[in-house]
């Protein structure tokens, strides 16, 4: 590791203007990411700005029909919390399967989601329930968050303060975890509201997608065999010493099959 | 090898398998050479087992491939095939003289524990689950303990309390010498543990002796400490008759004291040892040593998996292990040895691999991100039981069993994944049993 300076933000302006006057700070949240990557000398920030701790980036509630989730709500808080539990329990689930005990109690949604790792499992929930990201400049729709492996429309100092995530009517995650690091080898997220299914795919393409005609499948029959045959291209698939991208693509259909089933038992 | 040799390397991995070529099987002859071959990766080292279980895997696995083509149950052609009581010590065609051993009586053991007559009904169930069941099991032998130094030595150390200290070379990394070689002493001298301690390598006491491993600390080292307690009692007998004013031939030892063969005078063990602390060495102080060489530890393993087809993973059903280790000094030690082995061989069987990038020399599973170790909840239960048949071979009567977990669960677990799979179509698949293998083999064995 190289030698940094670390630095407690008090406010949120105050993490701004810090990152602002020095661009080789880095924003630290959980540090489940960044901190790996430092030890390994992969990274050289100069100074590391805590925000893990703001006021303004925590509280869990459901606000005018939306779940409004604080960006360093840690992951365990997000799998046991009550409100969420009770408002969007595939979330709280999804929250669970994350990593081990020491991540879900350091790592923070807001971390993993701007980090937008492919294998990362909350993206798939913020695409699938279409949530709302709100930064300390603007609102971003989830749509147009995710740009591809690790990178997101947050532009330079921008913070993730809150996620605001419409609540379905039905919602469930099903992850197939990678057999040494525990990420997800694919993960799918579906989610029923007014507006009709959605489905994310998580881990199996270089950054999480929606299976569009599945969805459009899903809508017209509720069950795992209306995805029996609905195409799911592999050509985008990732594909490495574990996998190969029809397995991946596979275990993708699987996973949302699952998916399906799990939230038609719910 | 690797890009160099090392001595634990070539060594293990030529002698181990050359040992054991023709496992539990009566083998008029065979033919074996080894092609032994450097490359640009890292240098092989013995991992336990130390190729006996890479032997296993192959003998196993052949005799599972021909129970098959001949059509014979797995658990017969072994039984037809396993050398018979009445030919041991047994000569094989390369290097081992093996020791008697009841191949039969394990492999019963094992089937009945597995219930293996009742496989197919459960078979038939999973199958209507959408699962896919395998029941595999190897019958192996393993030669252990021979040593790299020409003997042990153990000293025993008595102070004006009375207590015991025991210095051995052998080093404990988790294999419990703490517990097995001071109930050893204790019990031979019939003493209450708590009276033993154990140093192992201290720098004050130059001893000759192994090192732990090749399995053969119990045998070895156990070995000596039965000894030294026993020289310990004769030694001290004299001293004994000297304070019951007795003749020595007339002093004899049980249960902690030293008494008249007729009459009551008695002094235990403690009293004699504090009268005598005033003399430097204390005179009870007792080196023995001996030279112990190899054990043939075998047994019978019994794996039962599921496969999922539509993902491929591979879910371990239940694991019996019947082992011959001999006299068996603590059995939840035994236990403890065999649970690692077993889940050293299901992480063989069903992640770990070390992969480079052929064309840049990369190592690809440079961390434990990449490369996969069993996880505790991967084998959630193993039955585990002894099939004692004492060695003559050493003082304590023990075989080795540091290494039997591995080497019998590889072959067993290839043999189950290999009978779960057979029904799909699938036939020979070697380890790593990684899901996405798996699912590949039964996608293509769908397109055929």
């Amino acid at each position: 590791m190289f030698e940094f300076s670390y630095v407690k933000a008090k406010s949120l302006t105050d993490a701004q203007a810090f990152v602002a006057a020095h661009p080789d700070a880095k924003l630290l949240a959980g540090g489940m990411t960044l901190i790996p990557t430092m030890k390994q000398r992969l990274a050289q920030p100069s100074h590391l700005v805590d925000i893990g701790g703001l006021p303004e980036l925590r509280g869990i509630e459901v606000k005018g029909g939306q779940l409004v989730v604080g960006a360093a709500s840690q992951h365990h808080e997000v799998a046991t919390s009550p409100v969420i539990r009770k408002a969007l329990p595939a979330l709280a689930g999804l929250a669970d399967l994350i990593g081990d005990p020491q991540v879900r109690n350091r790592g923070t949604i807001g971390g993993s989601v701007a980090n937008n790792d492919p294998a990362a499992d909350y993206p798939s929930a913020v695409l699938a329930l279409d949530a709302t990201i709100v930064t300390n400049k603007r609102e971003i729709s989830a749509a147009d968050f995710f740009q591809g492996m690790f990178t997101t429309a947050l532009e330079s100092g921008e913070i993730i303060v809150r996620f605001n995530f419409n609540i379905p009517k039905r919602a469930a995650y099903e992850k197939f975890a990678h057999p040494a690091s525990g990420f997800a080898m694919a993960g799918a997220f579906v989610a029923e509201s007014a507006n009709g299914v959605r489905i994310a795919i998580t881990g199996a393409a270089s950054s999480v997608f929606r299976w569009e005609a599945a969805e459009k499948a899903l809508a017209k029959k509720m069950s795992a065999d209306a995805l029996e045959g609905v195409p799911l291209a592999d050509d985008d698939m990732n594909q490495d010493i574990h996998a190969t991208r029809e397995y991946r693509a596979n275990l993708a259909r699987v996973m949302t099959k699952r998916a399906v089933l799990k939230l038609l038992a719910a | 090898m690797g890009a160099y040799l090392t001595p634990t390397g070539s060594i293990s991995h030529l002698r181990n398998p050359a040992t054991l070529m023709t496992g539990v099987y009566k083998t008029p002859a065979l033919y074996g050479s080894f092609k032994v071959v450097l490359t640009n990766t890292v240098p092989i080292a013995a991992y336990r087992g130390a190729g006996r279980p890479d032997i296993a895997y192959a003998v196993e696995r052949l005799v599972d491939r021909a129970a098959d083509e001949l059509k014979i149950d797995r658990a017969e052609l072994r039984r037809r095939n396993f050398i018979p009581p009445d030919e041991f010590p047994y000569k094989t065609p390369t290097v081992g003289v093996y020791e008697p051993s009841d191949f039969a009586g394990c492999m019963e053991q094992a089937l009945n524990t597995a219930d293996w007559s009742g496989f197919e009904n459960r078979r038939a169930a999973a199958k209507k689950r959408g699962k896919l069941r395998g029941m595999g099991l190897s019958t192996i032998i393993e030669a252990t303990g021979a040593g790299v130094f020409p003997k042990d030595q153990v000293a025993i150390e008595v102070d004006a309390a009375g207590k015991l200290t025991v210095y051995t070379v052998s080093m404990s990394s988790g294999q419990g010498h703490e517990t097995t070689f001071t109930s050893v002493i204790a019990d031979t001298l019939g003493l209450p543990h708590e009276a033993v301690t154990l140093r192992e390598c201290d720098p004050g006491h130059a001893l000759i002796g192994n090192h732990t491993g090749g399995s053969r600390s119990m045998a070895g080292v156990g070995s000596v400490c039965k000894i030294a307690a026993e020289k310990l009692i004769e030694q001290a007998k004299p001293l004994a008759a000297e304070e019951l004013e007795l003749e020595p031939s007339q002093v004899e030892y049980g249960a902690g004291a030293f008494r008249a063969r007729d009459g009551d005078k008695t002094i235990s063990f403690e009293q004699l040892a504090q009268k005598l602390a005033g003399r430097h060495p204390h005179p009870m102080n007792t080196l023995a040593e001996a030279t112990v060489g190899s054990t043939w530890p075998n047994g019978c393993h019994i794996a039962e998996v599921e496969i999922d087809p539509d993902t491929g993973v591979t879910e371990i059903a239940s694991y019996v292990a019947v082992d011959d280790s001999g006299t068996v000094i603590n059995h939840q030690i035994v236990e403890g040895q065999v649970h690692g082995g077993v889940v050293q061989g299901a992480g063989q069987i069903f992640g770990e691999h070390v992969v480079y990038d052929r064309a840049s020399g990369q190592l690809q599973t440079g961390s434990f991100m990449d490369y996969c170790m069993p996880r505790a909840g991967f084998l959630r239960k193993i039955n585990v039981a002894d099939h004692p048949l004492p060695s003559k071979l050493n003082a304590i009567g023990a075989k080795g069993v540091g290494e039997s977990g591995c080497t019998a669960s590889l072959p067993a677990f290839a043999n189950a994944m290999t009978d779960a799979l057979r029904p799909a179509g699938v036939g020979h698949l070697d380890m790593p049993y990684t899901p996405s293998k798996v699912w590949h083999s039964i996608q293509a064995a769908k397109g055929k």
